[in-house]
């Protein structure tokens, strides 16, 4: 028995059934349907395409328009590339080098200059010590031949007095011997002595010192001539040394150094004046 | 050929008519779904038991035919193609909404031609008095019966297809579709034996 035969009475049933029909709007809902999917997909695809939308290079090479630009660009992309390194680069390494070489070099000459700027400094400083110290030697040396020149005088009007005193006292044929003492150490007392014999001393003692004054000015005097010689020479050599520190360009101290030699002229004057 | 008349697409077959759908013919679209709209609404209707849900379904099939068009080859049947799509969307949205309350016994094993299927939607007697008509009773049988059975009969005593288009359609081998068919003309008769007898006891 077939199958189809067995379950004959079923099958019957089953075709006997209603066929459901669509509704009768239905082709328009398929439409209506249709027509919303459709806008759908085009509001999708917008977006797509705005979202696929690149930039410039992108359309430039999605685009199958133009296929030889791919090649061509990349061409000349690889040839900008090698003519920056082969020269650009270079040049801009050569210039990076010289900067830096001349970097160095200017800090090499500004250390330079420091130290160049603080000896001179040093050296002014000692130029200013030295002419300090000049200034109060001249001041020195001058309050001392004011002191000499009283001294002198004192000295002077001494003799005269002593003399007189000598002539006066050879009347009255005694002098204290702490008078004279104090006149001439090496003086010796002159007790028990006799007025020609005083006389003779006296005018013994006045020659001596006469004669030890002078030997004293030639004394003063030899060494004047001497300071003399050794100042010029001190002289010439600051004038030297002002004319090197003119060559030099350093206008502060030659100024200074012509200030020095003129004290040191008027010092000379001073002295051959006196 | 853009300037036929309707007759014209009358004439035509189904898959002349997808043919010219595929180089934009709408008209040839809409012989397609005059032919197919009642076979469709019918076929989902007697699968799912629900009309609204068979319009629906129908609707959707017939956009998913006009957004994949280009899909079809012409090698297969256009009905067979057409029903394939059906019948897939049927079961994603009867798996969806989960109308389908069963247990089975056979989906403790493996082997799936093991005879253990039975339905868990319980057909009161009551209810089939209660029913106006044969055919309300015949449709709650089928809608008793399980997915699988169901599915083959539909397509076999409904629609009409033979053997073979049901296996393409359900991609399953012919003889699965035949036995599958037999137990469920088997089950259907049981179960409508079932709410007979009932009816003539009282």
């Amino acid at each position: 028995m077939n199958d189809e035969e067995k379950y004959l009475e079923i099958r019957e049933k089953l075709r006997s059934l209603e066929t459901v029909h669509a509704s009768s709007d239905f082709t328009n809902k398929l439409h209506l349907r249709i027509v919303e999917e459709e806008s759908s997909r085009r509001k999708e695809h917008i977006k797509k395409f705005d979202a696929e939308k690149g930039g410039f290079l992108r359309n430039l090479f999605n685009n199958r328009q133009y296929p030889w630009l791919i090649p061509s660009v990349g061409f000349a992309v690889v040839i900008f590339f090698v003519f920056y390194i082969t020269f650009i680069s270079r040049d801009n390494f050569t210039n990076n080098e010289n900067e830096i070489s001349a970097d160095i070099k200017q800090e090499t000459l500004n250390k330079d200059n420091t130290a160049e700027l603080k000896k001179n400094t040093e050296q002014e400083k000692l130029q200013t010590e030295l002419i300090e110290q000049d200034k109060e030697r001249v001041e020195e040396e001058k309050n001392g031949e004011s002191s000499n020149e009283n001294m002198n005088n004192e000295k002077k009007n001494g003799l005269t007095q002593n003399s007189d005193l000598a002539f006066s006292d050879n009347n009255k044929k005694r002098i204290s011997p702490s008078e004279t003492k104090t006149e001439n150490e090496t003086d010796k007392p002159t007790e028990n002595k006799t007025i020609p014999e005083l006389k003779k001393e006296s005018e013994t003692n006045v020659t001596a010192d006469v004669k030890t004054e002078v030997a004293k000015g030639n004394e003063m005097a030899t060494p004047k001539s001497r300071s003399k010689s050794d100042s010029e020479k001190i002289v010439i050599k600051r004038s030297k040394e002002s004319i090197s520190a003119d060559e030099s360009g350093d206008n502060g101290l030659s100024t200074k150094l012509d200030k020095i030699n003129k004290a040191g002229l008027e010092n000379i004057r001073n002295e051959i004046i006196k | 050929m853009p300037g036929k008349s309707k007759t014209e697409y009358k004439i035509l077959t189904d898959e002349e008519l997808i043919l010219l759908f595929q180089s934009e013919d709408v008209k040839a679209f809409n012989e397609l779904v005059n032919r197919y709209k009642d076979r469709l609404v019918n076929f989902i209707f007697r699968y799912t038991g629900s009309r609204e849900d068979s319009e629906d379904l129908a609707q959707d099939t017939f956009l998913r035919l006009y957004r994949s068009k280009h899909l079809y080859v012409e090698i297969a049947k256009f009905s067979t193609w057409f029903y394939t799509i059906a019948l897939n969307l049927t079961r994603t949205y009867m798996s969806k909404k989960g109308k389908m309350k069963k247990k089975s016994i056979s989906n403790y094993y493996e082997d799936e031609e093991k005879d253990y299927d039975l339905t868990s939607t319980y057909i009161h007697p009551d209810d089939s008095a209660n029913a106006a008509t044969e055919g309300e009773i015949i449709q709650r049988a089928i809608n008793s019966l399980n997915e699988k059975f169901r599915e083959v009969i539909v397509l076999r005593d409904i629609q009409d297809l033979d053997y073979e288009e049901i296996a393409k359609v359900t991609s399953l081998p012919l003889g699965t579709v035949k036995s599958r068919i037999n137990r469920g003309r088997e089950c259907l008769k049981e179960i409508l034996e079932s709410l007979h007898k009932p009816k003539i006891r009282k």
